[in-house]
């Protein structure tokens, strides 16, 4: 891992991963990979801690999973927001946005 | 809150096909990204051996998540404890399908041919439901000591045992499509679909809204769909003039070239939907027997017959077909 890399504050990494949703289901890998590519490489998200949050999430009734053919016809298993999860995504972004701009505003102060 | 009662049970319940299903998660994860480093150029030797430097150790992966899975069933256990009274005592149908599910699943960890009742842990809507049985194939897990795996079937398969069972009637077949992009009212939408032989909804009697479900006059013209209540609430507007409509099912980029398929509206579902349930939509299985999807099997006890007695048969049935064709479809599913 090289040294502008960053370890997630607690509880983003849940945001990040219904964020990756929003569009199409996708499989584990290929959250992982949106996140590292839209994040210009900055983001590496262990697996050690996206299947458990994965699973959690899941747990929760944001996102459902099933288990799809992926493109190179290998058995996967497939996550999709549901409607309580988009509506939870919604709400962390917005508590996202409110929290940065104070932590900035109580930095940039002098 | 269903969901998450039937997600710890399950969780409870069959540890074995939980933590097998982490399992094939993260090998297809490994695969995936050893795949990217081949792109890359890597050897196939190295592209794993980075894949798996990277991945770190899968007990610690496994063990997080169990984590994940332990902590809140504990912290939520006072509630449920009242939760599953309260809907024991409504459906007692649902105590002894619990019951009956711990008893075969220790069963099933030897036998090769098993008949299971069918759809575990929920109380079934459909006629006579506690003589429904799904039966399965289980085949030696590839490793000593992890639970057997559970073979999936092909249509030809369905079709013999269909003939040749006595004890067993109204054979459905059942499998996935995986999901398809649809144009509806709502923009273009992934709706997850299955496939089911054309008895399946008069066999379970599953009431239709609007329209009708499949029948005979669906083998010469089978472009047809039938939606499910929650599609067509959701991306349908609840419009009734759905029916009748053609609707384009294309493969999505993750299911590489399969051709689209123009298909005509025949019916939408009322909320008891089929015991695949999270289906949007269901196509006839028609004809391509070869490299057509893989089918579980659902049957109804025959007047009279005990489910041992229809265990037995499906043994000797089962062997049979085996000495017939021993390598027959050695893909297995978890």
């Amino acid at each position: 891992m090289s040294a502008d890399q960053l370890d997630l504050p607690q509880g983003t990494l849940d945001l990040l991963i219904l964020k990756t949703l929003t569009l199409e289901p996708r499989h584990g890998w290929a959250i992982s990979e949106r996140l590292h590519q839209i994040s210009s490489a900055t983001l590496n998200i262990r697996q050690g801690s996206l299947y458990p949050a994965l699973h959690r999430l899941e747990r929760r009734g944001w996102i459902k999973a099933s288990w799809g053919t992926s493109d190179n016809n290998r058995r996967a298993k497939y996550y999709e927001l549901t409607k309580r999860g988009r509506a939870r995504l919604d709400q962390e972004i917005s508590a996202w946005r409110k929290l940065s701009a104070v932590v900035s505003q109580v930095i940039e102060s002098v | 809150m269903f969901r998450d009662l039937f997600l710890r049970l399950r969780s409870l319940v069959r540890r074995d096909v939980v933590d097998s299903e982490l399992d094939d998660e993260l090998r297809f994860h490994l695969e995936q990204q050893a795949d990217l480093y081949m792109r890359n150029g890597l050897s196939r030797a190295e592209a794993v051996r980075r894949a798996r430097i990277e991945f770190g150790g899968l007990d610690e992966i496994r063990e997080a998540h169990r984590d994940a899975r332990g902590v809140r069933l504990l912290f939520d256990l006072g509630r449920d404890a009242r939760y599953a009274v309260r809907q024991l005592r409504r459906s007692p149908s649902f105590a002894l399908a619990a019951l009956l599910c711990l008893a075969l699943g220790i069963g099933a960890t030897t036998a090769i041919f098993s008949v299971v009742n069918a759809i575990l842990l929920q109380p079934l809507p459909y006629p006579d439901s506690d003589r429904l049985v799904r039966l399965s194939e289980y085949v030696p897990p590839p490793v000593p000591g992890r639970p057997p795996n559970q073979r999936a079937h092909t249509l030809q398969e369905f079709l013999d045992w269909r003939s040749e069972t006595k004890t067993l009637t109204d054979g459905i077949a059942m499998g996935g499509v995986g999901q398809r992009l649809v144009r509806t009212p709502q923009g273009v939408v992934g709706l997850w679909g299955a496939v089911t032989s054309p008895n399946a909804f008069k066999v379970l009697d599953v009431p239709v809204l609007l329209g009708r479900t499949f029948s005979e006059v669906d083998d010469a013209n089978p472009d047809v769909v039938v939606l499910s209540f929650q599609t067509w609430q959701t991306y349908f507007n609840s419009d009734p003039a759905v029916v009748g409509r053609t609707l384009e099912f294309r493969a999505g980029a993750l299911m590489g070239s399969v051709r689209p398929k123009v298909m005509t509206v025949i019916g939408v579902l009322t909320p008891t939907d089929m015991p695949s349930a999270s289906s949007d939509f269901y196509w006839p299985i028609v004809g391509s027997l070869a490299g057509g999807p893989r089918v579980s099997m659902i049957f109804r006890l025959s007047p009279g017959v005990s489910l041992e007695a229809a265990r037995e048969e499906a043994h000797v049935i089962g062997a049979a077909m085996r000495a017939r064709s021993p390598g027959a479809s050695p893909i297995s599913v978890p």
